[in-house]
């Protein structure tokens, strides 16, 4: 499992092909090929929410209905938190893959997953009043 | 063993520690439909760019067929992210060998290229009725050994048409009243071969034959 930290909160991330099936029905997209694009950054929002909504494990209190499951998941997904998530998805399929294609995966991804909580520097400057 | 099986080329997929042969038969196309809602005669299940729903479905029939007992949760869970790249695999190659080859491309317009894809009920109907199958036999062929019959039935009916339409062209040129330019055969059939790609009769072979000996 892959620990996804989010305004101090952890969720626990993990690959399944049968929740990757029960979610592109919820998702309606193709999260295969979503996987396939997250090396490239070719992902789409909504798959990027299903594949989040795929392997996050449900903790207690997580929606019962799909849609509302999604709608709380796609609140995690912010501009700071993307980075994170997008690392932490890659994580757990790397981990799925085998031991040594996920330290394989963390070496080329820089060791550690960016804070969610530093914002990045082209976010600041935006937030930043202007003088 | 099919007949299916006996002639089609052997692909394999090593799942649960045993081979499963893998080809797409009526019956599976049938299976993969019913479980996706993808229209397939139209072309909207492609394995190589399936989703995991369609990819898991289609596996699942195709084990199914070869004689496998999983379940479909089962070959989910055989469905690794190491093991996802191995079934899309073997899954294309066997769509290769199992789907009629795509027609060549013509410089003449094809008349039936306009026609909408067929049906199941249609393609069932000419499985019965043109080419003579049986309910089991046809849900146990690929399209591409349906396709084969279907070609061998148009070569034969356009062999006799050839014959008759010899009939008629002879009747009409050398009648009361004869075109001024002779017809030919050819114009009389129903189903005539596509430009450039006319049988040569017998008697064509013998002229061609006489020809050569001159020269």
């Amino acid at each position: 499992m892959t620990e996804l930290r989010i305004d101090g909160q952890v969720y626990q991330l993990g690959y399944d092909f049968n929740s990757l099936v029960d979610a592109e029905s919820a998702a309606h997209c193709n999260l295969l090929t979503a996987i396939e694009g997250l090396g490239s950054g070719a992902v789409t929002a909504t798959q990027l929410r299903g594949l989040l909504y795929a392997m996050v494990v449900p903790w207690p209190g997580f929606p019962q209905k799909p849609e509302d499951a999604l709608k709380a998941l796609g609140a995690l997904i912010r501009i700071d938190t993307l980075g994170p998530i997008i690392f932490a998805i890659g994580e757990a399929c790397a981990a799925a893959v085998s031991e040594e294609y996920l330290e394989q995966y963390r070496a080329a991804m820089g060791a550690e997953a960016p804070e969610p909580d530093a914002a990045p520097p082209a976010a600041e400057e935006a937030a930043a009043p202007k003088e | 063993m099919t007949i299916a099986e006996r002639i089609s080329p052997a692909i394999t997929l090593a799942v649960g520690g045993k081979s499963w042969r893998l080809l797409f038969t009526t019956s599976v196309l049938l299976d993969i439909e019913r479980a996706t809602g993808l229209r397939v005669l139209v072309g909207e299940f492609q394995p190589d760019r399936a989703s995991a729903r369609d990819l898991r479905a289609a596996l699942h029939a195709l084990l199914v067929r070869a004689g496998a007992t999983f379940t479909c949760c089962e070959v989910g869970k055989w469905l690794g992210l190491r093991t996802v790249p191995r079934a899309r695999e073997a899954m294309a190659q066997a769509w290769i060998t199992s789907m009629p080859e795509p027609k060549p491309a013509t410089a003449h317009k094809d008349p039936l290229a306009s026609k909408p894809p067929l049906s199941w009920p249609e393609a069932w109907a000419i499985a019965d009725q043109d080419l003579g199958l049986s309910a089991e036999e046809w849900l146990d062929l690929t399209p591409r050994m349906v396709e084969s019959l279907n070609q061998q039935r148009l070569e034969s009916l356009r062999n006799w048409e050839l014959m008759i339409s010899q009939v008629i062209a002879a009747n009409v040129n050398f009648g009361f009243n004869p075109p001024r330019r002779p017809l030919k055969p050819e114009s009389f059939m129903l189903h005539p071969w596509p430009k450039g790609e006319e049988a040569e009769s017998i008697g064509d072979q013998i002229m061609q034959e006489m020809k050569r000996l001159k020269q």
